[in-house]
């Protein structure tokens, strides 16, 4: 025979059901607090990356249409330069300039200079449009303007920087600089969006209808060769492409209060998880790199007669009469496309520096194997 | 000795556990069902949210045959990115998400869209 429960064992149990219910349901509803903040976290850090993406390509995209820009008034410049040529050796219509004094056996002529003042005075218009697109403001802060505008349009209460405070970054101003000169006078060092460097020895000649008297008194006419001038004409970028770039990080707490916790900016409280929110824990960092590419301002890399512009080609600028050189390659062609962090960018920080040390400046050590692009 | 006094308490002990599952049961069923309603809203965006980027990188060309619900253009050709023609530009991409069956099922979609602009 089964003995009876004392009467205070069974009074006992009664509830027990209810308390293991209770337990379950709260250990169930904390699980989906957890599963409802885990997803909120990865939406977050989901949306953080394609802010700092979008918003990093739109830099870049500015960056190229500002090249583009730039090529195209290089090549007002050396369209005027090569006009200029075209009609110092032409010699106009005669084939020759006349001499300043007639019969004087020189290769002067003062017509041919007056012709050479013009062409300074149109070459530095031209130098004058281009140094006026290129500087820092209407280059790299438009792209930085454009990053930021589209960041905002993306995401909310997130902070967007293009690392334009950090020296070595090529956002920061003074990173690329455009040298420029005039030939009326005048040259400027100034920020811009790459290293712009000038060609100052574009030589031009001119042949002059000299006539030189002969013994029996008489001016024959004698083609000479007229002197030659140096011209500071297009600009060339010294580094081809990989010097131009934009690195930008979204970074930001979006969600201000969280399932398991309410957030407090000040810290002290809980973060993600329930950690603590004190030094930024709560932030969500991304990082995106992106670059200009497929144009050219012309060559580079080059040396000697090719650099100081001794070229031959489609839009005509050389000095060496009867001798080929390369061509010019001036592309408006930039494009922009996303890069990695890890690409092998030049500069005097790469992206991966710049990753690392801005994760020091707030705080964080980057574990940068998990940046894999 | 005969047990016959103790089976009254026996049999009313018996059904307490199905009366208990019973009560239990739609409790359980409630939170399971807002989980996965959760788990869907959360995957339709995150899904959302990423096809939407690519749409606004990419345009059909990344997407091709796999669009579902994509809208928007793309600094992006047939096979190239394209040449960035002005300063002043705006590019987006749309994504509405109904392929995930919670989310369906209530004739919810979810829309995201990645912009790219100047201004």
């Amino acid at each position: 025979m089964a003995p009876r429960r004392p009467l205070r064992a069974r009074r006992a149990r009664r509830g027990q059901a209810g308390v293991l219910i209770a337990l379950s349901l709260f250990a169930m509803l904390l699980l989906l607090a957890m599963a409802t903040n885990i997803g909120t976290v990865v939406n977050d850090k989901i949306r953080m990356q394609t802010t700092a993406d979008a918003a990093t390509y739109a830099a870049a995209y500015s960056e190229a249409a500002s090249l583009n820009e730039l090529v195209n008034l290089n090549k007002g410049i050396v369209d005027a330069a090569n006009q200029c040529r075209q009609v110092m050796q032409t010699g106009m219509l005669v084939g020759a300039w006349p001499e300043t004094v007639y019969c004087g056996c020189q290769p002067n002529s003062q017509l041919a200079e007056a012709a050479i003042n013009l062409c300074k005075v149109n070459i530095d218009v031209q130098i004058g449009r281009f140094v006026a697109r290129a500087p820092y403001t209407r280059t790299v802060s438009k792209a930085i303007n454009a990053g930021e505008a589209t960041a905002d349009a993306n995401f909310s209460n997130v902070t967007m920087s293009f690392f334009q405070s950090f020296p070595g970054s090529p956002t920061f101003p003074g990173a690329r600089n455009l040298h420029a000169a005039f030939n009326m006078g005048g040259s400027v060092i100034m920020p811009s969006v790459a290293d712009f460097r000038q060609v100052t020895d574009t030589a031009m000649n001119y042949m002059v209808l000299a006539f030189c008297p002969t013994p029996a008194g008489a001016c024959v006419p004698v083609p000479m060769l007229g002197r030659t001038t140096y011209f500071k004409t297009w600009f060339y970028k010294e580094n081809r492409d990989p010097d131009v770039w934009v690195a930008g990080r979204a970074s930001g707490t979006p969600e201000k209060q969280f399932l398991d916790t309410s957030y407090r900016s000040g810290g002290g409280d809980g973060g993600y998880f329930g950690g603590s929110s004190t030094r930024g824990d709560d932030e969500i960092f991304a990082y995106s790199v992106a670059k200009p590419y497929d144009g050219s301002m012309g060559p580079s890399g080059l040396s000697g007669n090719q650099k100081n512009g001794n070229m031959l080609g489609p839009v005509g600028v050389y000095i060496s009469r009867g001798t080929t050189y390369p061509k010019l390659s001036m592309y408006d062609q930039y494009r922009a496309r996303l890069a990695g962090v890890n690409e092998n960018l030049e500069g005097d920080l790469t992206p991966r520096d710049l990753v690392q040390l801005d994760g020091l400046r707030n705080g964080k050590i980057w574990d940068m194997s998990k940046f894999k692009h | 000795m005969s047990t016959h006094p103790a089976r009254p308490a026996a049999r009313r002990r018996l059904g307490q556990s199905a009366v208990e599952t019973m009560l239990f049961m739609p409790l359980l069923v409630l939170v399971v069902v807002a989980m996965y309603y959760l788990w869907s809203i959360a995957w339709a965006s995150q899904n959302a949210h990423i096809r939407a980027r690519e749409y606004a990188l990419h345009g059909d060309t990344y997407l091709g045959s796999r669009g579902n619900g994509e809208s928007g253009s793309a600094p992006f050709s047939t096979d190239n990115y394209k040449r960035a023609d002005s300063t002043s530009f705006r590019f987006s991409g749309r994504s509405t998400d109904r392929s995930i069956p919670g989310v369906s099922a209530s004739g919810e979609s979810i829309d995201v869209t990645v912009v790219i602009t100047s201004d």
